[in-house]
């Protein structure tokens, strides 16, 4: 069938695909039942999956309970979707039989669930909600946040958790090498009328954001290779990658929260199931809660969206580490600057910002940076900044290509 | 063939039209519209006399790049690359009101140029293969088209001499064709010279066979994109310095020096 003449399916068209999915362990087939920006959403514990979550789940109920079967009681299109009671019948792994009754009702738009509320019922149906994973659950504290010592450990923690915290990468002496270059940097764009306070992104004008520090010292550069980013950005974002941007973020007593996003928040939705891009963020002092450590929503990489612009009611989690340390981010994350609620204290906090090759740098590195760093650049920074070969599309090689060689 | 089931079928191109809004519209229904008598006397040879200028230069100079779309065996027809640095008549096409009303039709404004080149097939020139311009957008698409293309028939488009080959609606199943699909039929572009062929990124299309014994023909394909995405020909460093400096605002807009929020220098527009 066409994915066209599926459009016109009528709801009980997709209720049958739907359940026939889960009941084949199709992930494929009930992916394609969801709308990307689907919403699912369980009485048992209050929260809404998004569909790659929900997905992630039920992967896991297909290994665990093998064989799955559902004894329709009533299933009926109700007008905006339909509505279906259920006893879900299940042989789990270790043998045990379960019989779990339930009620899911359901929106669908288009021929696509959009979405999916169920309540589940009877002991044997919190005994399986129990046993489910909650990676999304997991983390409610500061303390939660994911610390990695290796880097494979941090890879994991991204591809489960879409961020990692690694500490202690910078020593005192590289940090207050890194901090003169940015006391510096400030002190140049002063002298120079450069915007430093105040940008339409940040909430009032305390914070000191310096931007353009490729062009700006030797050190930062060193950052931008450094070994750990060049093996965690390909493992988020594949090997061939270009730097956005690479800023700085110095926070000041009282200054505001900056506002919810995410680093890929332009890229419009619904974004693909894998990140687009990938932070590595540079604790130069130590990221607190008072001095306006960085704050993220659990969970949220794994949408397809940002963000909804306005909406400020979202749990956020404190990224708290000592200077010295970095924290990786998956583009999709929803995060933002926490507010500086000390009496005297700031922080320095640098941004390099890696996106897949297609996408636009928001730095335009081809006008800024000079002869001089260029030439003295690895092939791999240069290739970062564009001056490689040029591989919009490369996804697909689409490279130009000389007739001659 | 999959794709020519249910209401993605259309049978064959859009008529040629002079009408914009009509154009718009074989956009949205067939993926691609014809629009007649674009370019028209002298302006049209100009464009023409241009083109085949910078072929001629760079075929003496050993300048020619081929595309890795191209197969690999074709060693007649010629691409031309940052066709709007070669003779100031090409930015007359790029901005030209009739084209960019149709750009902004599909995908908005501000968007950029990202590229403008053209492809001259000669006698015994190749296909390309099948493929939709948005090949690099990861899958689930958007729910818009995230670029448009517009071909400017420098001659006379016949099935013969290579006209471009559309696979009519199949924009509409949002998707790069599968392996499997390369075979799906397709209807060439038949347009006389000064014409121009709008096609959303979607739809599905290639280079067809130069089956003549002595047309070459030539096309210039202007691409615009969205403005999130990386234009593929770097302006900034091939763009012939007086095309920036005579630039009308609309220009600079679509080269990506007057922008927001991305492409910046010193965390301000560039122009």
């Amino acid at each position: 069938m066409s994915e066209a003449a599926i459009r016109k399916e009528s709801a009980l068209d997709v209720a049958e695909r739907f359940f026939s999915g889960i009941e084949a362990g199709n992930t494929d087939q009930v992916r394609a039942c969801y709308a990307p920006h689907a919403r699912i959403w369980h009485n048992t514990d209050g929260i809404e999956q998004t569909r790659e979550q929900n997905l992630a789940v039920l992967n896991w109920l297909f290994g665990a309970v093998p064989e799955r079967h559902y004894e329709v009681t009533q299933r009926v299109e109700v007008p905006g979707g339909f509505m279906q009671q259920h006893v879900m019948h299940g042989k789990m792994q270790n043998g045990k039989s379960f019989a779990m009754p339930a009620c899911i009702i359901c929106r669908v738009e288009e021929g696509a669930i959009t979405r999916l509320d169920e309540y589940l019922d009877g002991k044997d149906g919190e005994a399986l909600a129990d046993a489910m994973p909650k990676a999304h659950q997991a983390i409610k504290t500061s303390a939660d946040v994911p610390r990695a010592k290796t880097v494979e450990e941090a890879k994991a923690q991204l591809d489960e958790f879409g961020i990692s915290i690694m500490e202690g990468v910078l020593n005192e002496e590289e940090l207050e090498r890194v901090r003169d270059a940015v006391r510096g940097g400030v002190e140049r764009d002063e002298k120079h009328g450069v915007q430093l306070h105040g940008f339409p992104f940040d909430p009032d004008t305390l914070n000191t954001r310096i931007f353009d520090l490729v062009n700006k010292d030797e050190v930062f550069r060193e950052l931008v290779e450094h070994p750990l980013a060049l093996q965690l950005v390909p493992h988020v974002i594949g090997s061939n990658f270009l730097l956005s941007n690479f800023s700085g973020n110095i926070t000041a007593p009282g200054s505001g929260p900056m506002g919810l996003h995410a680093d890929q928040g332009y890229v419009p939705a619904p974004w693909p199931p894998y990140p687009l891009a990938v932070n590595i963020a540079w604790a130069i002092d130590d990221f607190t809660v008072e001095c306006g450590a960085t704050r993220f929503v659990p969970a949220s990489h794994g949408g397809m969206e940002g963000p909804e612009p306005g909406r400020t009611d979202y749990e956020t989690v404190p990224i708290e580490c000592p200077a010295g340390s970095i924290f990786v981010m998956d583009g999709r994350v929803w995060h933002e600057t926490g507010p500086n609620i000390s009496k005297d204290k700031t922080r320095i906090g640098l941004f390099a910002y890696y996106v897949r090759p297609f996408l636009r740098p928001q730095w335009n590195w081809s006008l800024t940076v000079p002869e001089d760093v260029l030439k003295e650049a690895s092939p791999l920074l240069q290739a970062m900044l564009g001056f490689g070969d040029n591989p919009t599309g490369s996804l697909n090689s689409l490279y130009l290509k000389n007739k001659k060689s | 063939m999959a794709y020519v089931e249910a209401e993605t079928r259309q049978p064959g191109l859009p008529p040629l039209t002079r009408n914009l809004e009509q154009a718009a519209q074989d956009i949205k229904d067939y993926g691609i519209c014809l629009v007649d008598g674009v370019l028209e006397g002298k302006e049209l040879t100009r464009v023409r006399d241009a083109l085949y200028r910078a072929a001629e230069h760079d075929k003496t100079r050993g300048r020619e790049q081929q595309f890795s779309l191209d197969y690999e065996e074709d060693g007649t027809n010629q691409r031309i690359w940052n066709v709007l640095s070669r003779d100031p008549v090409f930015e007359d096409l790029v901005t030209h009101p009739a084209a960019l009303e149709l750009v902004k039709s599909v995908i908005g404004w501000p968007c950029l140029l990202g590229n403008i080149s053209a492809n001259i097939t000669a006698p015994g020139g190749g296909e390309m293969v099948l493929h939709a311009d948005q090949i690099f957008v990861p899958e689930p698409w958007p729910a818009e088209p995230q670029g448009v293309n517009v071909v400017w028939c420098v001659d006379e488009f016949t099935e013969e001499n290579g006209g471009t080959r559309f696979a009519p609606g199949s924009h509409l199943l949002h998707r790069l064709p599968r392996e499997d699909e390369a075979d799906t039929p397709t209807t060439p572009i038949e347009a006389p010279a000064g014409a121009i062929a709008v096609f959303e990124s979607r739809v599905w299309h290639k280079t067809g066979f130069n089956k003549t014994k002595d047309q070459r023909r030539a096309g210039i394909f202007a691409w615009y994109t969205k403005p999130i995405y990386r234009q593929q020909e770097n302006w900034y460093l091939s763009l012939q310095p007086s095309t920036r400096q005579f630039a009308s605002e609309e220009m600079l807009v679509l080269l990506g020096l007057k922008t927001e929020g991305l492409g910046l220098v010193n965390g301000a527009s560039p122009a």
